[in-house]
């Protein structure tokens, strides 16, 4: 009788520790992917900012009747430190100076 | 054998029964002592691993190079991009007459969200109105981080310029599970468009940052909550009304604070707290109401009013033993190694939130997958695990994994100490007084 009610008592035990092992297995699995470096604290999230296309392929294929000046520039609240003040048509980029953006950046931090 | 008499007996029994009983709290004695010192160095072992971990973290943080490849992205018109010593970043185009034109301006801001700081770099056009927004940097719970860019919570901010509000509620909509991250996204890119137009544009009037005291519906609950469970627990002579108390209270938790709100205390603000990640308290007095009233309520009384009362999963598990009669199962046997088990998990993810500084990875609990339905797969598993074993045995996530029991108990031991070193020096005190 009471070696039956240790067995029992043993099985319960078992059971238990089986139990929390999976609960401390899918804990450590959950730490391990959130400290991964997969995770977005360490991958760019931007959502608005997109590449176009470089400048000069914009120029070429550029309605050149329809175009105006740029809105943004010289059209600003007070303008900007280092600005022209005059608006500068679009039309006029020289292609020789218009690099596709990510190229040739000098960002200095 | 010698014939030795009743009498002569009967004292040698006595004296050994003496002996036994003086020796018995010699044991006794000792045995506490060996313990107190082993409890002694491992608090003393916990502390320094603790102290390193932060020092790591500290050590390992404002990286400049976590910007590398971001201005690009906010400036994506810019041939040309300088930086100056106030953190603005101008981008600028070659002009037709070879001379360079401003394309747009670029800057950081940072503010304290729900695991620590965010940084985002904000990119506008030469006019201080926003193009782009990118964050650099977070230490958000990832699941819920995820959930701005889901409901493209950062699309409501291009067009906006420095002189809009920028507030959730005002001019832009929060996030429903994710409100403290969303409000930290906000007062960063508050932050740097302000800071563009005061550093780049001539005349630019900055509206002042008059953040108003976010006081509302959530902290009014949260204030309740903790006031009627103080006020239940006094109540030892009618445990009746107690016991329905208790019930309504868990109720509201596990209603308001989870289902509605979804705003559970959780490993991840404790790592906050440590980590020095304390975020604006005008925007989250609630923040502050649930760690400040767990830590007073705690010290005071002596019990947690949070993890016993209103934590909504402690409730949410309670409910579902209460419908099978669930019973506690604490083995006297294996109890003691599983708690070692329990704190041992605890320790782990904290000395791992302070070290590479993101406390909101540490958030291993499933109390947002229940109640945002947002989580990792382990966690889905483990809440279905927790659920069907809520059935079995009376709360089994609160017993035997949840990282801040050892937390709040670590708490109440040193309202302990604090109480027997005052006991202590008053009864020295006292003594030194009655001598001449």
């Amino acid at each position: 009788m009471a070696k039956e009610q240790s067995r029992q008592i043993d099985k319960r035990q078992v059971a238990l520790i089986a139990y929390l092992a999976l609960g401390v297995a899918m804990i450590l699995m959950t730490l391990v992917l959130a400290f991964t470096p997969e995770t977005p604290a360490t991958t760019q999230v931007t959502v608005v900012a997109t590449r176009t296309l470089s400048p000069l392929v914009l120029t070429q294929q550029a309605d050149y009747v329809t175009i105006g000046p740029a809105a943004h520039q010289g059209s600003g609240t007070g303008g900007g430190r280092g600005q022209h003040a005059e608006a500068t048509p679009a039309s006029t980029i020289e292609s020789g100076t218009a690099t596709p953006s990510g190229e040739n950046h000098d960002t200095s931090h | 054998m010698a014939h030795i008499p009743l009498t002569r007996l009967i004292v040698l029994i006595h004296q050994v029964t003496n002996m036994q009983k003086a020796a018995a709290p010699n044991s006794i004695q000792q045995q506490r002592a060996r313990q107190r010192r082993r409890q002694g160095l491992l608090s003393l072992a916990a502390f320094l691993i603790l102290a390193g971990a932060w020092l790591v973290g500290y050590l390992n943080t404002g990286n400049q190079d976590a910007l590398n490849g971001y201005v690009e992205e906010v400036l994506p018109q810019a041939t040309r991009i300088e930086s100056d010593s106030n953190g603005l970043f101008t981008g600028t185009i070659t002009g037709d007459d070879g001379e360079p034109v401003v394309s747009g301006y670029a800057m950081v801001g940072v503010a304290t969200g729900y695991g620590g700081p965010i940084a985002m770099l904000v990119g506008t056009d030469p006019a201080g109105t926003i193009t782009a927004v990118s964050v650099v940097e977070h230490a958000e719970t990832p699941n819920f981080f995820r959930q701005l860019e889901r409901v493209r919570f950062y699309d409501q901010f291009t067009g906006t310029s420095y002189g809009d509000s920028l507030y959730l509620g005002e001019d832009i909509d929060g996030v429903s599970g994710a409100t403290l991250s969303a409000e930290a996204v906000a007062q960063g890119i508050r932050q740097a468009v302000r800071g563009i137009a005061s550093s780049a544009i001539d005349g630019a009037v900055i509206p002042p940052d008059n953040r108003p005291i976010n006081f509302g519906a959530p902290e009014i609950v949260l204030l309740a909550l903790f006031v009627v469970s103080f006020i239940l627990h006094q109540l030892r002579s009618r445990p009746i009304i107690k016991k329905y108390g208790r019930w309504a209270v868990m109720a509201t938790g596990v209603l308001v604070l989870g289902f509605i709100l979804n705003k559970p205390f959780t490993l991840a603000n404790v790592v906050s707290l440590l980590a020095g990640y304390w975020p604006d308290w005008r925007n989250n007095l609630y923040w502050f109401l649930l760690l400040g009233g767990i830590l007073v309520v705690t010290s005071i009384q002596g019990k947690n009013p949070y993890c016993s009362w209103f934590c909504p999963f402690g409730a949410t598990q309670e409910f579902l033993g209460s419908l099978t009669g669930a019973k506690p199962y604490q083995p006297r046997a294996i109890y003691s190694k599983l708690q070692w088990l329990q704190r041992g998990l605890s320790f782990t993810a904290i000395v791992l939130g302070l070290a590479l500084r993101q406390p909101g990875a540490t958030s291993y609990e499933p109390f947002g997958t229940l109640f945002n339905l947002e989580g990792s797969w382990p966690q889905w598993v483990l809440l279905v695990m927790v659920l069907f074993g809520s059935l079995v045995i009376y709360r089994p996530f609160c017993n035997y994994l949840c990282p801040l029991d050892p937390v709040v108990g670590y708490i109440g031991e040193v309202r302990r100490w604090v109480k027997n070193l005052w006991q202590k020096n008053r009864a020295a005190r006292s003594t030194s007084g009655r001598l001449p």
